[in-house]
């Protein structure tokens, strides 16, 4: 709680430090910008930020739901069939470490300007982290528990629904907890080549040295992977809550 | 023995003076090895440089490398940037104002290409013909020029990716781009490229300008002579013979052909034509009309001090 009351104040007092710093000019405002002229920024022309802002969101959001419902059942189907294993890990792998700024002006040349190159740059960034714990979950299963699904003659079904995904589930928390950070990383580099939204921004403030409208945006970046990363833990807990009271 | 070590102390120190004499600097591109930065190359190639007293570093760029901050920052004492971003920096931090120098094109190179099949008759049909898509990178100066000059604006305009694979795709694509280089890949790919210079369209910034920051200008006027000097000669030695410099730079650079390079430099001398001033040199009033532009299409806020902002050698 101490903790917790402390985190504004060191935040202040950061703020407040940069702020003396630009104001001295030990930093020069074209390099760092006043907190104060960022909160001049949102108070004064909120429309400028707000509008990139709700669509980046919303992109995010869909790419994420997309991403880890994807990945998650590949994750089982993959656990299913050991031979789909040894085809798909291969590309998995390359998918993850494939760098979005070399693709993605690939990607606009495959799905066009727009929303497809968007969501498919955010799929390829925040597809593996979900994808891989799922898998690592799914196989962390007690050495007594599946011996005693085994003794019970358990279906495939039973195996999988009452034993597997339950001992999977910290392990794709933590996935999506990752993938959710992530989305928001792929939409604004989709976003960077194929317009838009916070992305688009960010490029056009670049060029123009406007670093206050740069560092305004990455805030609501960083509040949009936030959000995102706390709403999953609290829909995690609602629903595997009810899921856990079922099979007890 | 004496005198041996006598010369050899005496000789020790004379190689230790002129090392001291000898400016180590570097210089910081803001694109890769091309011709546009061929002089650059060339005081290093054929020791011009070295000969008025520099050792120079040339740091490579890419796509949005910050060379007018780390100007500012004071990581590097000279880099190549434009006129329209010593105006947007000079406006942001009036404390710590960039120099221009000396500018490698006379002639912004800058361009808007469209399919020749598509038979536009001008700019202004490109960008008020509702069919047409044109791929610009927003927030860049002469894309809010035009896209003000030609309001309203009926064609789709498009995020830009970089070379020219788009248009290569869609006829109906128009894209900005440099006349010294996406204009050569467009036509040495056959797509039959029609392209309309930003510079006779009223908008004419000078593009690959070295500058330095003012304080150091001020406390180092005779080197930043000498550089200037020493760059003029390079750039006059690369234009008359560049096959030496060409074949180091595809080396460094082999996305780009030696053929396209000397295609590259060849267009480059239309739009390098100084006289009567001297190679390098910049003009008063196109600095003078560069800022009232600038202010008019509000990316800066402040009337700008163009006597300040360069500096001919």
């Amino acid at each position: 709680m101490k903790i917790l009351k402390a985190t504004p104040l060191f935040y202040f007092i950061l703020f407040a430090a940069i702020e003396f710093l630009v104001r001295n000019d030990v930093v020069s405002v074209s390099l760092v910008p006043k907190p104060s002229q960022i909160l001049e920024l949102f108070w004064q022309q909120p429309g400028v930020i707000l509008e990139p802002f709700f669509r980046t969101l919303s992109l995010a959001i869909v790419a994420y739901i997309l991403s880890s419902v994807f990945a998650f059942f590949l994750a089982l189907l993959v656990k299913q069939f050991s031979l789909l294993q040894n085809y798909l890990m291969p590309l998995t792998l390359f998918f993850q470490t494939v760098p979005i700024i070399a693709v993605a002006p690939l990607l606009v040349i495959y799905f066009g300007f727009g929303v497809p190159s968007i969501l498919a740059a955010a799929l390829i960034v925040c597809f593996f982290p979900v994808f891989a714990s799922t898998l690592v979950g799914l196989s962390h299963v007690s050495k007594n528990h599946a011996e005693l699904f085994q003794f019970l003659k358990a279906t495939p079904w039973q195996k999988l629904t009452r034993l597997e995904i339950p001992s999977a589930v910290p392990y794709i928390l933590a996935g999506l907890k990752t993938s959710a950070g992530l989305s928001v990383v792929g939409v604004v580099s989709g976003e960077f080549l194929a317009g838009g939204g916070l992305g688009a921004l960010i490029d056009s403030a670049r060029l123009q040295q406007r670093v206050d409208l740069v560092f305004a945006s990455l805030l609501c970046l960083s509040l949009i992977g936030l959000g995102m990363m706390k709403l999953t833990e609290y829909l995690f807990r609602l629903i595997f809550k009810a899921y856990f009271a079922k099979i007890e | 023995m004496k005198n041996k070590i006598v010369f050899l102390s005496a000789a020790f120190l004379f190689s230790v003076s002129t090392l001291a004499a000898e400016v180590k600097t570097k210089i910081a591109l803001n694109w890769k090895a091309e011709p546009e930065f061929g002089g650059f190359y060339e005081g290093n190639q054929k020791g011009i440089y070295k000969k008025a007293g520099f050792d120079v570093e040339i740091l490579e760029g890419g796509s949005g490398t910050p060379t007018p901050q780390m100007l500012m920052s004071g990581q590097v004492d000279y880099a190549i940037v434009s006129s329209e971003e010593i105006f947007l920096n000079n406006d942001r931090d009036p404390k710590r104002k960039l120099v221009a120098v000396y500018s490698v094109f006379e002639k912004s190179p800058y361009m808007i290409m469209a399919h020749s099949s598509q038979k536009m008759k001008d700019l202004k049909e490109v960008f008020q013909n509702k069919d047409m898509t044109i791929s610009l990178q927003k927030g860049l100066p002469y894309v809010e020029y035009l896209t003000q000059k030609y309001a309203p604006v009926k064609a789709q305009i498009v995020p830009y990716t970089g070379g020219i694979a788009v248009f290569e795709k869609n006829p109906k694509l128009a894209q900005q781009g440099f006349i010294t280089s996406e204009f050569l890949l467009a036509q040495n790919q056959k797509l039959n490229p029609q392209a309309w210079l930003v510079a006779d369209e009223g908008f004419n910034p000078y593009i690959a300008v070295l500058a330095v920051r003012e304080d150091f200008l001020m406390k180092n006027k005779d080197q930043v002579k000498k550089m200037v000097d020493a760059t003029r000669e390079a750039w006059l030695s690369y234009i008359k013979s560049p096959e030496a410099t060409n074949k180091l730079m595809h080396e460094k650079n082999p996305a780009m052909s030696a053929e396209m390079m000397n295609q590259s430099l060849n267009k480059m001398k239309d739009l390098m034509k100084f006289e009567p001033l001297k190679i390098g040199q910049m003009n008063k009033d196109r600095w003078k009309t560069q800022g009232e532009q600038m202010q008019k299409l509000k990316l800066i806020t402040k009337t700008p001090e163009t006597d300040k902002f360069f500096q001919d050698f």
